[in-house]
C-alpha cells in the first residue's frame, strides 16, 4: 500500500527505516521513490531523455540508492537529495553512453557496477559468463522447482526482505527463509547448468 | 551447496569482511566453477532488479495518477469555495427586502430627532431629548401634552413606531397624511414604513406607488422608488 498522505519523514528516519525496518521495507522504498520523482522531469529537460527512459533511469537510481543505503554506504554527510541526484546524474550519463556509443552491445549485458564487492576486472569476467540467453532459461526452469520455491524466489526477486518473506509465506524464522532460498537457488542453478551442458 | 551459495550471496551483497572479499575476488579468477556460480547468482539478482524496476516504473504512474486526482480534487474544492464566496458576496450585497429596508430606515433615520436651538416650546425640546435618549414612553407623554403642533404629532407617531405600537403609529401618520396645510408632509411615507413593519406589504406597496406617481415633490419619493425597484 502506497502512503501518499504520509507526514514527511526526515532523511534520517527514511534511511533508518530502509536499514532497520525490514518488515516495512516496501513502504520506505515507496516513500523514497515518491520523494524524488521530480528527477524524471529533470532527466527529460536536462538530459533530453524520453519519458520512459527517464522513468527507467530514475527507477535504476532508486534501486541503486536503496542498495547503497542498506549497505551503509550512504554516510549522511550530504543530504539524501544530493546523494540521489548524484546517482541519477551518473545513471543519465551511463544511459547516454549505452545508447550513443558502439559499446552498446557490451553495455546491454547485466550491469554489475552497483556490486561494489566485485573488483572491476572480475566484473568483466562475470559479464562474459552471464549470457542473456541464460536469463530466459532461468525463467523457463523456475517453473520446474516447485510452487513453494517459486513463491519464495518470486518475493525475493521483487525485493522483499527475508523478514517480509517470513511473514508472507509463514516461515518460522528469517534463517529458515535464507536457507530455503539458497536451497531453491541451488536447485534452479542445477537445472539451468544441466540444461546448458546438454 | 547451500553454504556455498550463502557465501556467494554474502559476497555479492557486500556482507563479507575486506579480507574475505579479497579472497572471493581472487577465487573468481582462479576457480571457473566458483565464477560461474557467482555469475548465476548475479543473473538471479539481475532478474530481481528487473522485477523491482518494473514495480517501481508502475509505481511512477500510480503516484502520478494519484497526484492528478489530488490536483483535480483540490481544483474542485477551490472552485466550490470560489462559487461559495461569490454566492456569499451576492447574498451579502443583495438589496434588503422591503421589511428590512423599513427596519433599516427607522434605525438609521428615525433614531434621533433634530434638536431645536431655540427655547421655544420647551416641552418639545424635552421630548426630543428623551426620544434621542431612547426614553420613548416619556417622550410620548411630553409630545402628547403639546396641542395643535403638527411636529409634536409626528413625533408622537414616531414614538409609537419605536415602541412597536404600530396601529397607534399608523393612525397618527394617516392623520398627518390628510393634512394639506403642511409644507413637508411625511405622513404617507411613514404610513408605508409602519405598514411594512406590520408585515402588510401590499398596503405599503400601494402607498409607495402613490408616492412615486405623485407630481408633487413629496417626502420619501426617492426612497419609495428605490424600495419599489427591489420589491
Amino acid at each position: 500500500m502506497i502512503s501518499f498522505s504520509f507526514k514527511k519523514l526526515s532523511d534520517q528516519d527514511l534511511v533508518a527505516g530502509l536499514q532497520n525496518n525490514p518488515s516495512q521495507n516496501r513502504r520506505y522504498e515507496n516513500i523514497l521513490y515518491e520523494r524524488f520523482m521530480y528527477l524524471v522531469d529533470v532527466g527529460i529537460k536536462r538530459h533530453h531523455l524520453a519519458q520512459d527512459e527517464a522513468i527507467s533511469v530514475y527507477s535504476d537510481t532508486v534501486l541503486a540508492a536503496i542498495k547503497q543505503i542498506k549497505e551503509q554506504r550512504f554516510e549522511q554527510r550530504s543530504e539524501l537529495k544530493t546523494f540521489i541526484f548524484q546517482i541519477f546524474s551518473n545513471k543519465c550519463v551511463d544511459h547516454f553512453r549505452k545508447t550513443t556509443t558502439n559499446k552498446a552491445s557490451v553495455h546491454q549485458a547485466v550491469d554489475l557496477s552497483d556490486f561494489s564487492a566485485i573488483i572491476p576486472d572480475n566484473q568483466t569476467i562475470l559479464q562474459k559468463l552471464i549470457q542473456q540467453s541464460e536469463i530466459q532459461l532461468i525463467y523457463q526452469k523456475l517453473a520446474l522447482i516447485g510452487q513453494k520455491c517459486q513463491d519464495l524466489l518470486k518475493l525475493w526477486n521483487e525485493g522483499f526482505t527475508d523478514d517480509e518473506i517470513m511473514n508472507t509465506l509463514d516461515y518460522n524464522s528469517t534463517d529458515v527463509v535464507k536457507s530455503s532460498r539458497q536451497r531453491c537457488l541451488s536447485k534452479l542453478k542445477d537445472l539451468v547448468h544441466n540444461s546448458t551442458q546438454v | 551447496m547451500s553454504n556455498h551459495l550463502a557465501y556467494i550471496e554474502d559476497f555479492c551483497e557486500n556482507r563479507l569482511s575486506t579480507e574475505e572479499n579479497a579472497h572471493a575476488n581472487q577465487r573468481i579468477q582462479r576457480d571457473p566453477s566458483f565464477a560461474k556460480d557467482v555469475a548465476f547468482y548475479l543473473q538471479m539478482r539481475h532478474l530481481s532488479d528487473l522485477e523491482r524496476k518494473e514495480r517501481l516504473k508502475a509505481l511512477y504512474f500510480t503516484i502520478k495518477q494519484k497526484q492528478r486526482g489530488k490536483i483535480i480534487k483540490f481544483v474542485s474544492v477551490a472552485a466550490a469555495a470560489v462559487v461559495m464566496i461569490i454566492a456569499g458576496i451576492f447574498f451579502v450585497n443583495q438589496s434588503p427586502t422591503s421589511e428590512e429596508f423599513a427596519q433599516l430606515y427607522v434605525k438609521e433615520n428615525l433614531s434621533t430627532l433634530p434638536t431645536s436651538m431655540s427655547n421655544q416650546n420647551d416641552m418639545l425640546s424635552q421630548g426630543v431629548n428623551c426620544y434621542n435618549e431612547g426614553a420613548y414612553e416619556k417622550a410620548l407623554e411630553l409630545f402628547k401634552q403639546i396641542n395643535s403642533n403638527p411636529q409634536a404629532l409626528e413625533y408622537q407617531g414616531l414614538c409609537h413606531l419605536q415602541l412597536k405600537q404600530y396601529p397607534s403609529a399608523l393612525s397618527i401618520f394617516e392623520q398627518i397624511a390628510k393634512n394639506n396645510e403642511l409644507l413637508v408632509n411625511k405622513g404617507k411615507f411613514y404610513e408605508a414604513i409602519t405598514l411594512l413593519q406590520m408585515g402588510q406589504k401590499e398596503k405599503a406597496k400601494s402607498i409607495l406607488v402613490e408616492i412615486t406617481e405623485s407630481n408633487e415633490d413629496i417626502f420619501g419619493k426617492q426612497e419609495a422608488e428605490e424600495l419599489l425597484k427591489n420589491w
